[in-house]
């Protein structure tokens, strides 16, 4: 696939990444409009809001999950991190009676202290991240109930739940702006700094990247690291939505997490991906989701639909990459995403 | 063994040893290399030259020995460290990442940030500079600046070799190390690489060429260096030795005899 060489200024990859993104943005407007078609209330201001709301809470998530696939690594923990750190605000600050800002700040270090143990086991004791995480999803969870008690803890003060409920000019939600931030944030480490280099040069060739002496560990360690974080913004917000924290609260909130990455155009496999294809998978999804409940569609169908958005974003990469060695990759997407899909319906 | 360093080598190792969970790959290696001298690194699969340039070229530590880079003597030293000194390697593999373009490539781990405070300690990419510093990079060896955004996958066998050459090059080596430069490539594009390896010696760079073709072996070094075992069992100049005599030392047909007749556990050395 010999690009045409005269005067080429744009890289082939930003091309494919862009025209990968750009169809998934076409693909929501299109979905938009036959909603519009469909329902006077899909295309209205308070009911776009509640899209935005939605996606922004698994698109903050799965920002710091894109950086770790980026990497050619995995964060299973992702859910689970968020129910405690929604956890342990609620146990500060309602149980407790700690300023908000304790509750908030005490969450935001044990988000990527867990992610940072994460990365530890991964690096040095070289259990791979998809085990690694596994066992922090089971340790975070424990730890969620335990904090908890088993029952949710409700009743925020009014300054928590601003930062789930909040709305500011012409009532746009403040929750829309944090994920804004924390995408731009993530866009701006992974495409503008010496580290973002290094998380592309990892997942594209650990090896090669090695070679010129990068330390994959370390770096493998800063996106689990960055990844737990997000899992613990993530967390604040749905429990300031549900002025509550509890132990289950977000854990399933992995796989449309995981769905938004693949839809984004992310290699589960590494070296390619954005934070802003995230962003669009993120969004089809809740859209998706928030207008078939407005036309009255059981949620099994969701699910199904849902499904079928995850295959047809692989047949798009499959028709973008035209070389072997990615299509044999789709194909070991496929399987896992089977696999996952059937731990999750036992 | 313990002879010093001659005053101008770029490279001088001795006794060098590295072992791989209690299995020697290399056993006790000396080396000289002067500037624009070019070695031919020589032995059979598993001989241990990609053992040796990798302990060169910092990748691995050597369990013992000792290695000089311009007389001065370097324990310990990374990748990084060698690379600052000016000892570059062009691995077998290439060492590119295929999914990074040609800039990123030319510039891995060693990213220009922006000057400003903000950029040093953020580590903020130059990416116009960086630009502009592999556009050069391409120049001096006749690439096209068309590559320059391209991902390395997309490009041909020969441009990749072409572009890891250039990388080593860009930034001022002492001492160029290549693995296999020529095994994955046509015939007219070894040819450049040969000549590209001249056209270095002739610059005062140091090269040493790891390959099993000894066509090319005797058209560009000027010494021959066989490894066998992870011992080195000959080091002679080119003009004096022929293909034949290469392989008989590679084969262990010669200089292994001579060690069991002399017994005295020391390798037959030529110089």
């Amino acid at each position: 696939m010999q690009a045409s060489s005269a005067g080429v200024a744009r890289s082939s990859v930003d091309w494919i990444a862009a025209l990968r993104t750009g169809s998934v943005f076409a693909v929501i407007g299109i979905v938009w409009l036959i909603f519009w078609r469909l329902t006077p209330y899909f295309l209205t201001k308070d009911n776009l809001y509640n899209v935005g709301i939605q996606a922004s809470s698994v698109a903050i998530i799965a920002a710091g999950l894109t950086v770790v696939l980026i990497a050619a690594e995995i964060d299973l923990s992702i859910g689970a991190i968020q129910a405690l750190g929604g956890s342990i605000a609620a146990v500060l600050i309602i149980k407790h009676g700690a300023p908000v800002w304790i509750g908030i700040t005490v969450a935001l270090v044990i988000g990527p202290l867990l992610g940072f143990a994460n990365g530890i086991v991964t690096w040095k004791l070289r259990i791979p991240s998809f085990i690694a995480t596994l066992a922090m999803l089971g340790i975070a969870q424990g730890a969620a109930f335990l904090v908890t008690n088993n029952a949710p803890i409700n009743g925020f003060p009014p300054s928590y739940l601003k930062i789930g409920t909040g709305r500011t000019i012409a009532a746009f939600p403040v929750v829309v702006l944090i994920a804004i931030g924390v995408l731009f944030a993530v866009h701006l480490i992974l495409n503008k700094t010496r580290l973002g280099r290094h998380v592309y040069a990892v997942g594209g060739d650990a090896v090669a990247a090695s070679l010129s002496g990068i330390s994959i560990g370390r770096v493998k360690l800063i996106a689990l690291t960055l990844s737990g974080f997000t899992a613990a913004i993530g967390g604040l917000i749905l429990s300031s939505r549900l002025n509550a924290g509890s132990g289950d609260f977000g854990t399933e909130d992995l796989l449309p997490a995981v769905a938004a990455v693949v839809i984004g155009g992310t290699s589960l496999f590494g070296g390619t991906g954005s934070v802003w294809g995230t962003a669009a998978g993120a969004l089809l999804l809740s859209t998706i989701t928030n207008g078939l409940i407005l036309v009255n569609v059981q949620s099994a169908w969701q699910q199904i639909a849902v499904g079928l958005i995850i295959v047809g974003a692989m047949l798009l990469d499959q028709l973008l990459k035209t070389d072997r060695g990615m299509r044999l990759e789709r194909i070991r997407v496929l399987r896992w995403l089977v696999a996952a899909a059937r731990q999750q319906s036992p | 063994m313990s002879e010093p360093a001659a005053p101008g080598a770029v490279l001088a190792l001795r006794g060098v040893k590295k072992s791989f969970g209690g299995v020697g790959a290399l056993h006790g290696v000396d080396l000289d290399i002067g500037a624009g001298e070019v070695v031919g690194l020589v032995g059979d699969n598993g001989a241990g030259k990609s053992t040796l340039i990798k302990t060169i070229g910092g990748v691995h530590i050597p369990d013992a020995g000792e290695m000089y880079v311009h007389g001065v003597r370097r324990e310990h030293m990374t990748a990084v460290e060698a690379q600052r000194l000016g000892i570059e390697t062009i691995h077998q593999s290439l060492g590119l990442v295929d999914t990074l373009d040609v800039a990123a490539n030319i510039f891995m781990n060693r990213e220009r940030v922006r000057r400003d405070p903000i950029g040093r300690t953020v580590g903020w990419l130059d990416k116009r500079g960086m630009y502009a510093e592999s556009a050069r990079a391409l120049e001096a060896f006749s690439l096209p600046h068309s590559l320059l955004r391209r991902p390395v996958r997309t490009l041909s066998g020969g441009q990749r070799q072409m572009v890891a050459i250039a990388r080593a090059v860009y930034w001022q080596p002492k001492l160029v190390m290549m693995d296999e430069p020529t095994a994955a490539l046509a015939v007219v594009h070894a040819a450049k690489v040969l000549e590209l390896v001249r056209s270095l010696a002739a610059s005062g760079i140091a090269v040493i060429l790891v390959s099993h073709d000894m066509g090319h072996v005797l058209q560009v070094t000027n010494r021959v260096v066989v490894l066998r075992h992870g011992s080195k069992v000959a080091d002679m100049p080119t003009n004096e030795t022929s293909h034949q005599e290469i392989v008989m030392y590679i084969t262990g047909h010669r200089g292994t005899n001579d060690l069991a007749a002399g017994g005295d556990g020391h390798e037959d050395v030529r110089r």
